[in-house]
């Protein structure tokens, strides 16, 4: 008698928590929908000739910390400053393309005065060349983002533009100035080549970042612990780099703790976060360093 | 007791004291009758558990699912806005026009070049819920800052991080929270996020020298 009573027990205790966990699992479902997390993009998965990027706004945020006694870096800038340029026009959609496109002109404007009629871009602060913001000369680099955007054919066959839109829109740009456009791939194997990179930067050539999914970055280092603040999207986005930080963390031993390589962008979305890093998040699908002449 | 025990010990009960048997079971036939007629429903105790702890459940997950989002529990009226709910409506260059819009924010005072942005801040394309101010200055010692005024129960997912700032200082009676991004070797960046009545302000400021906090808000609001 005592087994039986005990097991009516255990059969009530059960039943509660199955219908408990049910419940919740019910009410999980009217969750709305977590507006701070990205949503993946359909075409993300498509091949890589029918991806769109379009760029996009919902994102989440996650903190990595890394304790380190020392590090060492290696680092290059074509510019410690660069254009940051971004779309002001609501009516424009998807218009990350267009925007990278823009920075780039942005970039070469400073050697090719009339890529961007009436405006000067930047200014020399002792031996540096610094470049204005977006909201100088506001109206001038927005109607550069506004040709662009229709040069590249953005939203005519899909949400944004691909690849081969972004770089026959830039090109005719670029042309239409009287000037030309190369463009020369730092991927290997489907991978980013840092060496390429280096190359590339070296020569002065900005570069564009073609990503499914990415996080851009702030970094605090206090010197023996470093903060790094991610904003992470799971759109197809383009992005220019205009340096690069390979850093490497060490323990107090001078065991390597981690490696970090961040490239340094124009992330085209009036954010400050500017470090891509490599490797860390989503699929970088391709990488063009353009050279203007 | 077994009910079938229980039956012969009567039956012995009744040949031994020589009872009519319907006379002696007639009370325990007629119960027996009411009995099977009846048929009360016997709702297990585990089903009935099972239900109670259901319902109670739902009655407080569902709730508090609808309510709750990544940045907390936050109140219904409270809008979440992303980069495609928002229009800029650029509306000039002259500060006071903002009057027109019936916003009661802190204006800055600062001298500047020029005014690069003047614009309201639209939700959904049809409610004002703020203002974005780009000041230029003359490249001496400011570049711009760019202020942000929204009201605060629209929460804009360019600015998500500024609240959310660890360094902080008491300024004007307000505990206004900051961030110093890395310096590059001409410019110096702070983001800054200060509440007052019915606006939160987010503040870049980017300039070619250090500056104290306390002093940059000074300049912008007090003068």
């Amino acid at each position: 008698m005592k087994i039986k009573v005990k097991s009516k027990k255990i059969r009530i205790l059960t039943a509660i928590l199955l219908a408990a966990v049910f419940a919740v699992a019910m009410a999980m479902t009217f969750k709305l929908t977590n507006p701070t997390v990205a949503y993946a993009d359909d075409s993300a998965f498509a091949s890589e000739t029918e991806i769109f990027y379009k760029g996009g706004t919902l994102y989440s945020t996650a903190n990595e910390t890394i304790s380190y006694a020392t590090k060492s870096v290696e680092s290059y800038n074509i510019n410690d400053s660069y254009p940051n340029y971004y779309n002001t026009d609501s009516a424009l959609k998807n218009a990350c393309a267009a925007v990278a496109g823009a920075n780039i002109i942005g970039f070469y404007d400073r050697y090719f005065d009339d890529l961007i009629p009436n405006v000067t871009v930047g200014v020399m602060r002792g031996t540096e060349y610094n470049y204005h913001s977006m909201t100088r000369n506001l109206t001038q680099k927005q109607a550069v983002i506004n040709t662009l955007f229709t040069y590249m054919q953005t939203n005519q066959s899909g949400d944004g533009a691909t690849r081969s839109q972004f770089q026959s829109g830039l090109k005719k740009y670029i042309n239409g100035k009287g000037l030309n456009i190369t463009y020369n791939s730092v991927m290997t194997n489907g991978a980013l080549d840092l060496n390429k990179v280096k190359t590339q930067l070296k020569s002065g050539n900005p570069i564009a970042l073609y990503m499914s999914g990415y996080a851009f970055s702030l970094i605090d280092d206090s010197g023996k612990e470093v903060n790094i603040m991610k904003q992470i999207y799971n759109d197809n986005h383009i992005a220019v780099v205009f340096g690069y930080d390979k850093i490497n963390y060490y323990n107090a031993s001078g065991a390597l703790i981690k490696t970090k390589t961040f490239l340094k962008v124009s992330n085209g979305k009036n954010i400050s976060e500017n470090l891509y890093i490599v490797s860390d998040y989503g699929k970088l699908n391709d990488a063009d360093a353009a050279y203007v002449y | 007791m077994d009910d079938k025990l229980f039956d012969e010990i009567m039956e012995d009960y009744v040949d031994a004291t020589r009872l009519d048997k319907e006379v002696a079971f007639k009370k325990l036939n007629e119960r027996s009758g009411q009995a099977a007629k009846v048929k009360p429903a016997k709702l297990s105790t585990v089903w009935i558990s099972a239900l109670v702890s259901l319902i109670v459940v739902l009655s407080i997950a569902v709730p508090t699912a609808i309510m709750y989002s990544s940045t907390g529990i936050v109140k219904e009226s409270v809008h979440y806005c992303a980069d495609s709910d928002i229009a800029y409506d650029y509306v000039g260059d002259n500060l006071s026009v903002l009057n027109d819009f019936g916003f009661d924010i802190k204006m800055p005072i600062i001298e500047c070049e020029e005014i690069g942005v003047l614009s309201t801040i639209s939700y959904n394309y049809d409610m004002v819920i703020g203002m974005q101010i780009s000041l230029l200055f003359d490249l001496k010692e400011l570049d711009y800052i760019e202020i942000s005024a929204v009201k605060k129960n629209y929460i804009y997912d360019r600015y998500l991080g500024y609240p959310k700032f660890s360094d902080s200082i008491q300024w004007d009676g307000k505990n206004v929270l900051y961030f110093r991004l890395q310096p590059t070797s001409v410019t110096q960046t702070l983001r800054m996020y200060f509440r007052e009545g019915d606006y939160d302000y987010y503040f870049d400021v980017v300039a070619f020298a250090e500056f104290e906090i306390e002093d940059i808000l000074n300049k912008i609001f007090i003068g």
